[in-house]
């Protein structure tokens, strides 16, 4: 039986060989590193990120090797919470704009590293192509915590991402007029009902749980979630404007016009009912806008996608909201990094001309062509070896990233198509709405956003559904939502906006 | 001597049959929907066409999915984890249940109630965190296969078969000179195989699902198992992670179809080797009920 004890030694020997391999993957000795190995934790990536193409042609480009770390996809902040209290040595974090009150919070409780200094020292190109508007967004009591990734601006604010759109051919066979005004909207719908595939009767409307659709909810005033009214900024579940929004959705539930799923329905399902004709209109993002069309093209060729302008109201209001923060991402360092000088340096040479475009948009001819001053993608390399460069991004060259990211929205004709009327036009331009709140810094009561935001959409989805009456329970509602936070917020960001008006 | 069965029997036998069959089937749909979304072309997919029979066909999502390298990585690792941790979790259980096993020896009693309390009580998500951290093995595969290597509950079964095989046995086997070791080698896990292997199972099983800790414990991409990278894979089109996305991430997002093509690839190997252990799962699950 001696076979047996040797098959289990033998058994054993593997597994702590194999254990040892793989534990001791960590460590890696750079060699004659005049330029240490640097740390580097960001958001998810559908990609390993350290045997994407990008980081070995900016290992190439800096001279620096990196180990790049990633948090998860859903509730990273929790996972960032776990990683900051234990004092994890990362050099740099990078992570979406979401998580701005995490990281107001980590700079607050003295987590941060503050990068005056080390960027005045080593920040040369940064400072170049970044403007000092988007390094005070990273700024808290006037001390820097942070390197922006600002977002694109084309024209005077932040363009919109979304907008309602209808089929063309279902336009064509219910016979309505498009839509310039609110009554002549309402007036579609009830014609579109007929429009379904095969001639059956629809609702025609079709939404997700977020009620406010874009060019409609700005009819009647109130295009931001929080809006000016005298000076003072006001949320839509306080303002009357919204009220009247909603008894408007309310009415179009009644008649048949709202999709009765709309409080369970997810985007696929607003897709699939597009595609297939149960629905005439939906609001999409310009990324969607690819998908669609190719499903369009098969089930009814022919159709095309057309998107719904933003409509003038009763008072003659109109306008489509835009974001609220400017920026895509956020870098900040820990105190417990390593080597900050160095990652310091690293982000700034990641800034320079020649390597920002090779990480952007790669070279010349393999990755993309130039035709006119702008960009065309070659595909599919662009995007099987740039299609997720932005997550590499420590802060972008504002004013040649604009051009530089178009290429990325030529993924899909239909795409571009979507993106270039949103957000190119100058009269879809003139539709949007700044958002008074824009960029406003964090507070202590932003902690209650989620939660009151949450509320306030559950009580209008009853309202819309018929399952609360709203004037019966406004009140109440309203005393609930101030109560958990909303009147705290509120505070906070009049007082702000109100030194901010002087 | 055949016992003959009435009609009622027999009426009884194609009702059951009947009702779990139908249940049967009805479970099965969902899984013919997603391998029917694998091979469907894409605009099928999105429009909501495809049923349980693929619309069009195409091999592109399937043959995408199992030639990215980080679902390959992912399946390598989970397989590591697997092997490793099951190997090892049934050395040191057959190891430990030995000794255990011999209710003569002083503190046996003692050291049982102790492993008992752990089955009871956890620390928690943070000390358990910190605990990982402090043993120096957060990041690497050892901070999955660790935590749980010895579960007590197969611990106490395997315990409580040793205890179950007469003395006579072991000590006719010390009288010739050998050694516990050897006693435990030769002598007692070949009585305890079918034990044995159903505690591998229920061990590999373990291991091959388990995304809790490397959701908690791994950060390098290249170490992630093959759970994680599915829920990964799955989440994205999630509309809370939808929300929180700028519109350029969501350019990346992958297909339905590919999504689909995941699922089908990842759970393929656990299918096809289950039919063949399934028998011992079925015995293995009485084996704590029957005494010898």
């Amino acid at each position: 039986m001696q076979k047996r004890t040797k098959m289990w030694v033998g058994v054993l020997a593997g597994v702590l060989v194999l254990g040892a391999l793989t534990g001791c993957g960590q460590e890696q000795s750079t060699e004659g590193s005049a330029k240490p190995e640097l740390k580097v934790l960001m958001n998810y990536m559908k990609e390993d990120p350290n045997t994407y193409p990008v980081a070995k042609d900016l290992e190439e480009a800096t001279g620096y090797s990196v180990k790049y770390y990633t948090l998860p996809q859903d509730k990273p902040e929790e996972k960032l919470n776990l990683i900051m209290a234990s004092n994890e040595a990362y050099d740099i974090i990078i992570t979406t704009n979401n998580l701005r009150v995490s990281w107001a919070d980590y700079a607050k409780k003295g987590a941060l590293l503050e990068l005056d200094s080390l960027v005045d020292q080593y920040g040369t190109n940064m400072k170049k192509v970044m403007k000092p508007e988007s390094f005070d967004l990273m700024r808290m009591d006037g001390k820097l915590y942070g390197i922006p990734v600002p977002k694109i601006k084309i024209g005077k604010s932040l363009n919109y991402t979304s907008m309602l759109v209808t089929r063309s051919d279902m336009l064509e066979k219910s016979g309505a007029k498009y839509p310039e005004t609110l009554d002549e909207f309402t007036a579609m719908l009830r014609a579109m009902q007929t429009a379904g595939a095969d001639g059956e009767t629809i609702a025609p409307l079709c939404i997700k749980q977020a009620i406010e659709l874009p060019g409609i909810v700005g009819a009647f005033g109130v295009p931001n979630p929080w809006n000016e009214v005298d000076g003072k900024l006001v949320n839509r579940a306080e303002d009357p404007r919204y009220l009247e929004y909603i008894k408007y959705m309310k009415s179009l539930y009644e008649e048949g016009l709202l999709d009765r799923e709309f409080p369970v329905n997810k985007s696929a399902t607003l897709t699939e009912k597009f595609s297939s004709g149960r629905a005439a209109i939906i609001p999409i993002t310009y990324s969607e806008a690819g998908t669609i069309s190719d499903a369009l093209e098969k089930t009814s060729p022919g159709a095309e996608l057309t998107f719904l302008d933003a409509v003038t109201g009763a008072n003659g209001e109109k306008g489509i909201g835009t974001g609220e923060s400017s920026l895509d991402r956020l870098v900040f360092i820990p105190k417990t990094a390593e080597h900050p000088e160095d990652a310091v340096k690293y982000m700034d040479a990641k800034l320079d001309e020649e390597t920002f475009k090779l990480v952007a948009i790669g070279r010349e001819g393999e990755h993309y062509t130039v035709e006119n001053g702008e960009y065309f993608p070659i595909s599919p390399k662009f995007f099987d070896e740039r299609g997720s460069a932005n997550n590499y991004l420590t802060g972008i060259n504002e004013e040649t990233y604009p051009q530089y990211w178009q290429t990325r929205v030529r993924k899909d004709q239909a795409v571009y198509d979507a993106y270039a009327y949103m957000s190119l036009d100058d009269e879809r331009l003139e539709d949007a709405v700044a958002n008074p709140a824009l960029d406003a810094p964090v507070f202590d009561s932003d902690k209650y956003v989620k939660i009151v935001n949450q509320m306030a959409n559950d009580y209008f989805i009853k309202v819309i559904a018929g399952e609360e009456d709203l004037e019966s329970s406004y009140d109440e509602f309203l005393e609930n939502w101030r109560q958990e936070g909303g009147a705290a917020i509120s505070q906070d960001l009049n007082n702000w906006y109100q030194n901010k008006a002087k | 001597m055949k016992i003959r069965k009435t009609a009622e029997d027999i009426l009884i036998d194609v009702i059951s049959y009947a009702v779990m069959g139908l249940f049967g089937l009805i479970t099965l749909i969902p899984f013919l929907n997603i391998i029917a979304k694998t091979f469907s072309e894409d605009w099928a997919v999105v429009s909501g066409k495809v049923g349980i029979l693929p619309i069009g066909f195409q091999l592109d999502s399937l043959e995408y999915v199992i030639t990215s390298s980080r679902f390959l990585t992912s399946f390598l690792v989970s397989v590591i984890i697997t092997v490793a941790g099951t190997a090892l979790s049934i050395l040191l259980i057959c190891v430990t249940a030995y000794p255990l096993s011999k209710k003569k020896l002083w503190g046996v009693k003692g050291v049982m109630i102790l492993y008992v309390f752990t089955m009871m009580f956890s620390g928690g998500m943070i000390p358990n965190y910190l605990l990982i951290k402090n043993l120096g093995i957060y990041n690497t595969l050892w901070s999955v296969i660790l935590p749980g290597m010895i579960n007590v509950f197969n611990l106490m079964i395997v315990k409580n078969y040793f205890e179950s095989i007469p003395e006579s046995v072991e000590e006719s086997a010390m009288m010739d000179g050998a050694s516990h070791t050897r006693v435990l080698f030769t002598i007692v896990l070949p009585l305890a195989v079918p034990t044995i292997a159903t505690i591998t199972l229920f061990t590999a099983v373990n291991y091959w699902n388990n995304y809790m800790g490397p959701m908690l414990y791994i950060n390098e991409p290249g170490l992630k198992p093959l759970q994680l990278y599915l829920r990964e894979i799955i989440l994205e089109q999630s509309d809370a992670v939808l929300s929180s996305q700028s519109v350029d991430d969501q350019l990346n997002i992958s297909s339905e179809g590919v999504r689909s093509a995941t699922i089908i690839a990842s759970t393929l190997p656990i299918l096809l080797v289950y039919p063949f252990i399934q028998k011992y799962f079925i015995k293995g699950i009485m084996i704590g009920s029957v005494k010898g």
